[in-house]
Order: structure tokens, then C-alpha cells, then sequence
């Protein structure tokens, strides 16, 4: 009973204002408390999270990069990270683990990846006008493709990396693009085969002795790729 | 809590409290009243003019904001500053992994407005809040160079000033880099990181004079935000907590001359102006000095200089 009223002493004479100018210091406290344990324990970058870690290390999340790739038999396709997984590959190098990554290499697989366009404006506007209807649909999605070497903007690409359609697009067959949703599907064919795709993360540091950034292979995961999506 | 609670700055000397009011200290209320409006408004800039990446915490914060310099009223209201801070913090817990730490800072600020103004004395609980919090972020940057092991033997500093876009007037112009080594710096960590990149090494190329630059610049930081630290943490009024207007002052106006963080800059400001002593008259002026100072920092000094006079 007695520790009841000096609790209630306690509370009655300590008014909510006065408790309350201690509240943003302790949080500050607490996160960057919370912080600097995930980041010495765990794989969290120290310049992010809230514990002040900032110009105090060079591992920062942008010294931690992907490198993924399709794989296709024997044949192995770098690729770049989607637009729609960069929040996601963000969150990968900041404070990697094996999920995150299996994760980000899973919805890679999900995705349909086909050859990159580089769409001329001008010749793309004069195919669209000289053709009517689905002719013109047909040749900006490509069916109507020619063999020819790419010639564009002066740019010669063999005939093995890139081939240009009539209506002036590029196509670069060895870099690869993930079809975000809401778009048509790619010309029949088009798209590209893999079975597995295989994500790393490494992570780099300054050698000052030897003058040279290094780069270690820091998390590595392979997903198959068995959904339907990719044909 | 959230109930209205509004300083009325109209609140006649020796008036008892009125509903939706709170009384002030008598002496010195229209100044006390017009100091915290002026933190209000330079929090309400910094929110305005470096906003959140992120457009469910930058249109909101827009629209309070703006709304607050319209209505005078709201800029001393505690539900006001606790919705901000509410919007600004769950912005941050939304993107923990993105969001740098200056926004954590800015996040407790605004509790901070909030906090002061469910006080009997709002302007002098937000000058201890913002002794604390400047004094313990600076205490965990420190903590973070002592434990991180490529700072204190240079690296850190050695690597951001060969390859940090921030960092590249100062070691041309005092470390002895050359555009060229810089491109070529550049090409080889464009090589290393690129997506279809095979390369585990990269060389680097630089001056002797960057290691000398990266030497000073490791130990300026280190002792600056060690300063910082002991003269906001030490009990008030004794050794150095004597000096902390003009330790912070020196902190701001050199770091970010190097490195334009203008939003932690403008931070750190406004919380040095409020936790300044009110008898020392010419600290405050100093701080807004600094205010200013900071944007004339941001002028692209190298293309005014290169196009020269017309």
C-alpha cells in the first residue's frame, strides 16, 4: 500500500509536460541504440537507420552492388535490376540477408525479360503514320523486323548484339529488360529463355596500400525459374 | 493531450488562464511567444524546401506547411506539430533503409515542438530538448568513426575524396587532383560496379597530396564532432558547454562548406538558435548568419568563376 501512494505521490507531483521534453532525446537514444546493434551484429549498413554512422565508414549501401543473371544452360545474361525492384534491391544492399535476396531473384524470375528497344522518336512517329492500324502496331512491336544492321544515330552493331527494325528501333539482343505490368506482351519469340537466375551482392573497400578498390562476393542465392512467365 | 493548447501571444499581462490557452512567464511572453514562432517558421522552410522523397510524406508536410504560414495561429499549436511530426516519422519508419539520418533528426525536432508546448515554459523545454538532441547525435557520430574500422586510419576519407562528386572541388583545388585522374577514377568504378562487370579490382589514382588532405580532414571531423559533443553534453554553464554556441558554429559553417548537407546545415541551426541563451545577444545572429550562409554555399561557384564576366 504504501508504494502505491508514493507511486501516486510520484505521478501526481511530475506533471505529462515535464515527462514529455525527455521523450524526443530518448527515442533518438533508442534508435540509434537499436541501429548501432543491427549494423555490428547484423549486415546493416552504418549509414543508415538512425544511429548518426554517416562519413564514418566507406560501407555504405552504395558500396554494396548486384550482379544478376539468367541462366540458360551454360549461357549466363547479365541483367539490370528492374525499375519496379529498385526499392527492394535498396533495401538488399542496405541490410542484406539471404530472404531479401531470394526474394529479389525470385521476382526476377517471375519476370518476362526480353531484348532492350532504343526507340528513334522521328522514325517511330513517320512508321506510325504511314502505316495504318495494326501494320503500325505490328512494327512498333517489332514483328516486322529486317535482319539488316543496326545503323542508328551512326551506332554499327554486329549482327549477333543488335538488329534494327524498319520503323527505327534498336534492338539490343544481349541487353536484357523485365516487362513491367500493364505493358503488351512482347513480339512472339521474343522473349528470353533461362532456367535459373543466380543473385549476388558484393560488397567493396578501399585498399589504400595498394591503391585499388576491392570488391568480395558477399551473399550469393540461385532461384529457379518455374514460373510461367518466362517462355 | 492533443486538446488545444495555444499560446496566445495577445494574452494580456497578469490574466489568468483562459480555456485553450497557456500562461506564460509575464516577463519577456510577446518575445518568448515571437522566438518560438520564429523556430516554427524556420522548421516550416526546412520542411518546405528540402522535402521527403516520398510523395505521402511530401504532399502532406506541403499542405500543413503552407497552411501554417497562412494561419499564424497553427504554427504555436501542439496538435499541429504532433500531426507533422507524425507524418515525418512515419515517412521514416516506411523507408528506415533509405531515409539518412538527418531526417531521423528532423523527425524528433518536430516531436520536439510538440513536446514543448504541452509545458508551462514551451520555449525553455525546447532549449533543453534541443541541448540533448544535438549533444546525443553528435555522441553517436563520434561513437561511430571510434568503432568503424576504415576511419581513424584514413580511408574513409582517403576513398570519399577520390570518388565523393561532393567532395571533388576541394581535392582538385587542395589535394592535387586533376580532372583527368578524376575521369579515370571514375571510369574504373563505373567498371567495377556496372551490372555486367566480371572485374573483382579496380585501381585508383591519386596525388600524394590527397593523402595528406584525407590525414586532416579524418582528425578535423573527429575532433569537431568530439567537441560538439562534450560542450552540449557537459552540465551547462561549466568548461566548455561555455563555447558550445561557437563549437556547433564552427562545425556547420566548415562541414558544410565541403559537404552542402544543406537540410542537416538548417537542422542543426535551428536547434543551436533554440537552445541559445537569450542573454547572449549576438549567438542568435550568428545562427541566422548561418542560415544564410549555408545557400550562398550551394551557389555553383565553379560555373560562375569558368564563365567569368560577360
Amino acid at each position: 500500500m504504501k508504494v502505491r501512494r508514493l507511486v501516486r505521490r510520484a505521478t501526481n507531483s511530475v506533471s505529462p509536460g515535464r515527462v514529455l521534453i525527455y521523450l524526443p532525446p530518448v527515442l533518438l537514444c533508442l534508435i540509434a541504440c537499436a541501429q548501432i546493434y543491427r549494423a555490428l551484429v547484423g549486415s546493416l549498413s552504418p549509414w543508415k537507420g538512425g544511429g548518426f554512422g554517416m562519413f564514418s565508414t566507406v560501407d555504405s549501401p552504395d558500396a554494396r552492388f548486384l550482379r544478376i543473371y539468367l541462366v540458360n544452360g551454360a549461357e549466363e545474361i547479365p541483367v539490370l535490376v528492374p525499375d519496379s525492384l529498385k526499392t527492394l534491391a535498396r533495401k538488399t544492399q542496405t541490410v542484406p540477408s539471404t530472404a531479401l535476396l531470394s526474394e529479389l531473384a525470385e521476382r526476377i524470375a517471375r519476370g518476362t525479360w526480353e531484348p532492350y528497344r532504343l526507340t528513334h522518336p522521328v522514325q517511330s512517329f513517320q512508321a506510325v503514320r504511314s502505316k495504318n492500324g495494326a501494320d503500325a502496331a505490328d512494327s512498333l512491336a517489332g514483328l516486322a523486323d529486317s535482319p539488316t544492321q543496326a545503323d542508328y544515330y551512326g551506332l554499327q552493331l554486329p549482327p549477333e548484339s543488335g538488329k534494327c527494325s524498319p520503323d527505327g528501333q534498336l534492338i539490343f539482343t544481349k541487353l536484357l529488360r523485365m516487362r513491367e505490368k500493364r505493358e503488351p506482351a512482347p513480339p512472339t519469340g521474343e522473349a528470353v529463355e533461362f532456367q535459373q537466375v543466380r543473385a549476388e551482392l558484393w560488397r567493396y573497400r578501399f585498399e589504400v596500400g595498394a591503391s585499388q578498390l576491392k570488391a568480395d562476393k558477399y551473399l550469393e542465392v540461385t532461384v529457379n525459374a518455374r514460373q510461367t512467365g518466362n517462355q | 493531450m492533443l486538446d488545444k493548447q495555444v499560446i496566445s501571444e495577445s494574452y494580456p499581462a497578469g490574466a489568468g488562464r483562459e480555456t485553450g490557452a497557456r500562461v506564460l512567464p509575464l516577463a519577456s511572453l510577446g518575445e518568448r511567444v515571437a522566438r518560438l514562432d520564429l523556430f516554427a517558421i524556420m522548421t516550416l522552410l526546412l520542411l518546405l524546401l528540402y522535402p521527403s522523397d516520398f510523395w505521402y510524406v511530401r504532399i502532406p508536410l506541403t499542405v500543413l506547411c503552407v497552411s501554417a504560414f497562412v494561419f499564424r495561429r497553427l504554427r504555436l499549436d501542439s496538435s499541429f506539430w504532433f500531426v507533422v511530426a507524425m507524418v515525418v516519422m512515419a515517412g521514416n519508419y516506411q523507408n528506415w533503409f533509405l531515409v539518412d539520418n538527418h531526417k531521423y533528426l528532423l523527425g524528433y525536432w518536430c516531436l520536439s515542438l510538440f513536446c514543448c508546448l504541452q509545458t508551462d515554459d514551451p520555449r525553455r523545454a525546447l532549449a533543453a530538448i534541443a541541448h540533448w538532441l544535438i549533444g546525443l547525435s553528435f555522441l553517436f557520430a563520434v561513437c561511430w568513426k571510434v568503432v568503424s574500422n576504415d576511419y581513424l586510419d584514413g580511408t574513409f576519407f582517403h576513398y570519399t575524396l577520390l570518388l565523393d562528386d561532393r567532395f571533388r572541388a576541394i581535392a582538385e583545388s587542395v589535394g592535387g587532383m586533376t580532372p583527368e585522374l578524376t575521369e579515370a577514377n571514375r571510369t574504373a568504378y563505373r567498371a567495377l560496379v556496372n551490372f555486367d562487370s566480371g572485374i573483382g579490382a579496380v585501381p585508383l589514382l591519386y596525388p600524394k597530396g590527397i593523402a595528406n588532405l584525407a590525414w586532416l580532414f579524418t582528425w578535423w571531423t573527429l575532433l569537431i564532432e568530439m567537441l560538439v559533443a562534450a560542450a552540449f553534453l557537459w552540465p551547462a554553464g561549466k568548461l566548455i558547454s561555455k563555447w558550445r554556441d561557437y563549437i556547433l558554429l564552427v562545425f556547420i559553417l566548415s562541414t558544410y562548406s565541403v559537404a552542402p548537407v544543406l537540410g542537416f546545415g538548417w537542422t542543426l541551426i535551428i536547434m543551436g538558435l533554440a537552445q541559445c541563451e537569450e542573454r547572449l545577444k549576438y549567438v542568435p545572429r550568428l545562427y541566422m548568419l548561418a542560415f544564410v550562409i549555408l545557400q550562398i554555399y550551394n551557389l555553383p561557384f565553379r560555373a560562375i568563376l569558368a564563365a567569368g564576366p560577360s
